[in-house]
């Protein structure tokens, strides 16, 4: 036994892991590695739709000088903060409150998936048409209560500004016309992360459980010393997906973003200013640069939130 | 053996010791709280199915009562004569099922080379795989499509097929699922003079069902709803996927939204079947693991 | 975890990345000849749907039938901005359909390319040129849209179909209000929404945020968008149309819609509101809106400012004819002849919204006898004689989001007119003086 032990352990599995990745790297590298360094190169240039000249890190140096660019940048970031964390935690409650019953879970895991497989072209009519700024959905409700109507996906201030009745300056903080988005990707997406969680829940070893009952542990105990801890490769799974999705979401934006200015702005994301600059007004040097800039920010948040989060995950 | 013994009596423990009013009590709170959420999320998706019955007018003035007070039957019946859908369903569908396949197989293969595997290069290759995850779709869109035109696969399947075949995103998902098998299990396996194909096909894949099954249920659902790539890479009806076919209510002249509403219910309802068959697959009971071994 | 370069046999990566990055750039760093998507077919890349994209392709099967020859296809490519970006990755592959329909804000990106045919040597051709009497029966401002003043002011596209910016109202609402005369000028439209608002306390006019309705507005307050390399978005009259828009918000006189949708014209047909303005074409939407639930309407010239003659700008779709094989290229623009034929524009503009774009038709008995039953779809006609086109120099389409933007920011109250239109016209300019 120990003979044969050893020697798997000295040998290198260099060859069968290049076998076993071929299939995959034959798709990923023409499709996705290629196109990137054909984006590096494309941003090295100026003009319009490859017909400049050669600008060197120039396009680099506009980005970090325009002002649209750092709007998107703050954009992009309100985004990912107000959407990572609900879509997580409220996932992750109903996902724990699903895997505790059982007649009628079928019904009820239908209705909270229902929105994801949906696509995002269809149920964001169904929002505009709720966020109506005249007659919508959720001005009736407003109005029912007695408060005043707004203007939702076409208001350019900032929600802080609404919520404190005009005491924080309306520049600060993402705009109502943001948190109409980010409330709308929520609805859209944490079925997903529901799913996954519940998946997840489903495979968990049932002796743990045994274990607890036998020590009678009650379920909040259950929950946070054992379920937890177990579902951590899950959390840093979901946390580095929806990270990286909220960070380069544009389906959500393009459907909802008033495409008149993108509420003056407020309403566009990085992902949005590069299809912008990129595709409507032709700049392919400068959409390429910030789609770099782009990569290597997801890129080194990504490695920063999974050096961090590395730490709490625990593998059995 | 002993383990379905020891399973029973948990049930049968079970049985008695829960049922205090206070079990109850939880239940129905449970059970409130999911039904309220319920409703509240799924609402957007009812008022789509019942805005597809609507007049034009009613369509587009949302009222707190979905319902519409005329069924207008026509709207259906226009919007199945009015685009070939039989032909776009084929399209997707073999689409949508060749690229969750391959990718399917691909994770499996990569996800156990970056769970299991040891030898030079690891970190950085899976570095660059997880990169591929990081870059704005967007700015790969031309690229890929000079790529396609020069292999000739402009307006074919192959176009719409293979850059999806493989993500970064499944083998992710499946590199954490082999994760959480414990490495004893390996070992002993490898021990036993099991090779790695036959490790993969019998042990492994048992362990990462729910994962995998999820992971093709995203595959599915992303290939069949998207929508950029397919418009871009399709030229006429023969190709088109049923995403595209939805442009067409949706478009320029995008005033008839019950219109739209009809098609997209149509559209919506093989995803929910398809969820409905998978998700009995990827909530299974728990597999026992021999922990204790 | 994520990156270790640094160790020995990964150098091998290193280098097999710097090859792909040198074969990337000369892979697709290529300025070969420009060769058609298809072979055996012209590729028509259109955007109608429903009843439009019906009579393209009967008319394309007409084509095909009467005159043998490489046989037309028509392909829907979706709504103008998919086909913008589909045409520029066409571009950039050389792989080009061709025609295509598009805005001139879209030709005017495509044309430094090298990519489109400039129409003028068809014109002439003795075979299937025009004749002059012909080209006279165009009416002048639709030629003269397709003419790019920045690239030596040659027809790089061809008007298919055309429709112009025109004042819808409800008339069930103004008779409410007891006004019996249409708006002539804006002081008159604003004391009708003045009217409306007191006696039935509604909001007579969605306003719908869009930078040609603006163009439309400025040019019927006398003024000029355009000059040179300058734009002239800070005159008086430029300034005079946000005011007014923003006066109407103030005194809660009108409403925004949502862009991209079509909530207006609901809004109009339930009698919400009094007034919209858009594009003649919309018209269908009403039509069918009026089939569901009967009201009354018409369509109106825009108001304007006394003094100045009423005007209005230019909608519609124009082709583009690529660069592919001269047989292709002339096959193209057989059809786009055949389409503008006296005959076609005819049949064009009673099976969709869109106006005929030549003068002799208003003499044709089906034409008439149409307008007979729908009096409102003879206005835009009529009113074409006084439309405009839209300046059209390379960078248009960001400036027509710029101005959108800044007229959003009138409209929510956030600024002056004045600032906004200081800061509008600074950075329209730096774009017009791009290198």
């Amino acid at each position: 036994m120990i003979p044969n032990r050893i020697k798997y352990k000295k040998r290198s599995d260099f060859f069968i892991a290049i076998l076993l990745l071929f299939p995959s790297l034959l798709v990923l590298i023409p499709f996705f590695i290629f196109p990137l360094f054909y984006a590096l190169q494309l941003s090295l240039w100026g003009g319009k739709r490859n017909t400049g000249i050669f600008v060197g890190l120039k396009n680099y140096m506009v980005a970090f000088q325009s002002p649209m660019f750092w709007q998107s940048l703050r954009v992009t970031l309100y985004y990912a903060i107000m959407t990572v964390p609900t879509t997580l935690i409220l996932g992750f409650c109903v996902a724990y409150l699903l895997s505790k019953i059982l007649r009628g879970r079928t019904f009820l895991r239908i209705l909270f998936f229902v929105p994801y497989v949906t696509s995002t072209v269809a149920v964001a009519m169904v929002w505009r048409i709720f966020y109506n700024p005249q007659f919508g959905f959720f001005n009736s409700i407003l109005d029912l209560f007695g408060f005043p109507v707004q203007r939702w996906l076409l208001e350019p201030r900032g929600v802080l500004n609404i919520l404190s009745g005009g005491v924080i300056s309306p520049q600060w903080g993402p705009s109502l016309a943001l948190v109409c988005i980010s409330l709308f990707d929520i609805w859209h997406t944490f079925g997903f992360a529901v799913v996954v969680f519940l998946t997840a829940m489903s495979t968990l070893p049932k002796e743990y459980y045994e274990a607890a009952q036998i020590d009678g542990a009650r379920p909040l105990q259950v929950l946070f010393h054992i379920e937890l801890p177990l579902l951590s490769p899950t959390w840093l799974f979901l946390i580095t997906v929806q990270l990286i999705r909220s960070l380069q979401s544009f389906s959500s934006f393009y459907a909802l973003s008033p495409s008149s200015g993108r509420t003056m702005g407020t309403t566009e994301n990085l992902m949005l200013h590069i299809y912008s600059q990129f595709y409507e007004y032709g700049y392919w040097g400068y959409g390429s640069a910030v789609a770099i800039l782009l990569s290597i920010f997801i890129m080194a948040l990504t490695f920063i939130q999974w050096q961090w989060t590395r730490r709490y995950v625990f593998y059995q | 053996m002993s383990f379905t013994n020891n399973f029973q009596n948990i049930k049968i423990k079970h049985l008695f010791y829960f049922h205090t009013p206070f079990y109850y009590l939880r239940k129905i709170l449970i059970y409130t709280c999911l039904t309220f959420l319920g409703v509240l999320v799924s609402f957007p998706f009812l008022w789509m199915i019942t805005a597809s019955f609507k007049s034009l007018e009613e369509a587009t003035s949302p009222s707190l009562w979905i319902f519409p007070t005329q069924w207008q039957w026509k709207n259906w019946i226009y919007v199945f004569h009015s685009a070939p859908f039989g032909r776009y369903f084929f399209n997707s569908f073999v689409v949508a099922g060749i690229v969750t396949i391959a990718v399917s197989i691909n994770s499996i293969l990569a996800g156990y080379v970056f769970a299991r595997l040891k030898f030079q290069g690891k970190g950085f290759l899976f570095a660059l795989i997880m990169a591929t995850m990081m870059v704005p779709f967007e700015s790969i869109l031309i690229p890929n499509f000079i790529l396609i035109s020069k292999l000739g696969w402009y307006n074919t399947y192959a176009g719409l097929i293979v850059p999806w075949c493989a993500n970064a995103f499944s083998i992710l998902l499946i590199r954490q699922a082999f994760l959480t098998v414990p490495e004893d299990y390996y070992e002993s396996a490898q021990i036993d003079g099991c090779g790695h194909f036959s490790f993969l096909l019998y042990l492994s894949i048992p362990f990462v069902k729910p994962a995998l099954i999820t992971g093709a249920l995203f595959s599915f659902l992303g290939s069949y709803n998207s929508l950029l790539w397919p418009l871009i890479i399709t030229a006429d009806e023969t190709k088109r996927v049923v995403q595209v076919g939805l442009t067409v209510f949706s478009g320029d002249a995008g005033i008839r939204v019950n219109l739209l509403m009809a098609a997209s219910t149509i559209v919506a309802l093989p995803t929910i079947i398809i969820y409905l068959i998978a998700q009995r697959y990827f909530f299974q009971e728990s597999i026992r693991v021999g922990l204790k071994g | 975890m994520l990156i270790k370069i640094a160790k020995g046999n990964e150098i091998y990566f290193l280098t097999m990345l710097i090859v792909l990055l040198c074969e990337s750039g000369c892979f697709f760093y290529n300025k070969s000849e420009f060769v058609p998507i298809n072979d055996s077919q012209v590729v028509f890349w259109d955007r109608q749907t429903a009843e439009s994209a019906e009579f393209i392709r009967t008319k394309a099967d007409e084509f095909n039938r009467l005159y043998p020859g490489l046989s037309i296809k028509v392909e829907r490519a979706g709504n103008y901005t998919e086909i913008f970006r589909k045409v520029s990755a066409s571009i950039q592959a050389r792989k080009l359909p061709a025609l295509a329909v598009s805005y001139e804000s879209m030709t005017s990106e495509y044309i430094p390319t090298g990519a489109v045919v400039p129409i003028d040597e068809y014109l002439n051709d003795p075979e299937i040129g025009l004749t002059q009497e012909e080209l006279q029966d165009f009416f002048p401002a639709v030629i003269e849209a397709n003419r790019y003043p920045a690239f030596d002011n040659k027809l790089y596209s061809f008007p298919l179909a055309k429709s112009v910016l025109v004042l819808y109202y409800n008339i069930d609402v103004l008779k409410k209000a007891g006004i019996s005369t249409l708006p002539e000028t804006w002081d008159k439209f604003y004391k009708d929404l003045q009217i409306v608002k007191t006696k039935s306390g509604k909001k007579g006019y969605a306003i719908s945020i869009d930078c040609s309705t603006l163009d439309a507005m400025i040019y019927s307050f006398g003024g000029e968008i355009i000059r040179g390399k300058e734009t002239l978005f800070d005159s008086p009259e430029t300034i005079q149309v946000f005011s007014l828009l923003q006066q109407l918000i103030k005194e809660d006189l009108a409403y925004m819609i949502t862009p991209g949708t079509f909530d207006d014209q609901v809004a109009l047909a339930k009698g919400e509101i009094a007034y919209m303005i858009r594009s003649s074409s919309l018209r269908i939407g009403l039509e069918l809106l009026e089939k569901e639930n009967p009201f009354h309407w018409g369509i109106a010239p825009l108001p304007h400012t006394e003094h100045i003659t009423p005007v209005t700008v230019l909608f519609g779709p124009n082709i583009t004819i690529f660069k592919t094989t001269p047989e292709q290229q002339r096959r193209a623009w057989s059809f786009v002849r055949f389409m503008t034929s006296r005959e076609n524009t005819i049949h064009w503009a009673i099976e969709t919204g869109y106006v005929p774009i030549r003068k002799s038709p208003a003499e044709a008995p089906a034409l008439q006898k149409y307008w007979l039953n729908k009096p409102y779809a003879k206005v835009p006609f009529e009113y074409l004689k006084f439309a405009k086109p839209e300046p059209n120099p390379s960078g248009w389409q960001q400036i027509r989001d710029m101005a959108e933007s800044a007229e959003l920011e009138v409209l929510t109250l956030m600024d002056t007119p004045e600032n906004v239109c200081r800061r509008l016209k600074k950075k329209a300019d730096a774009v017009l003086n791009l290198p």
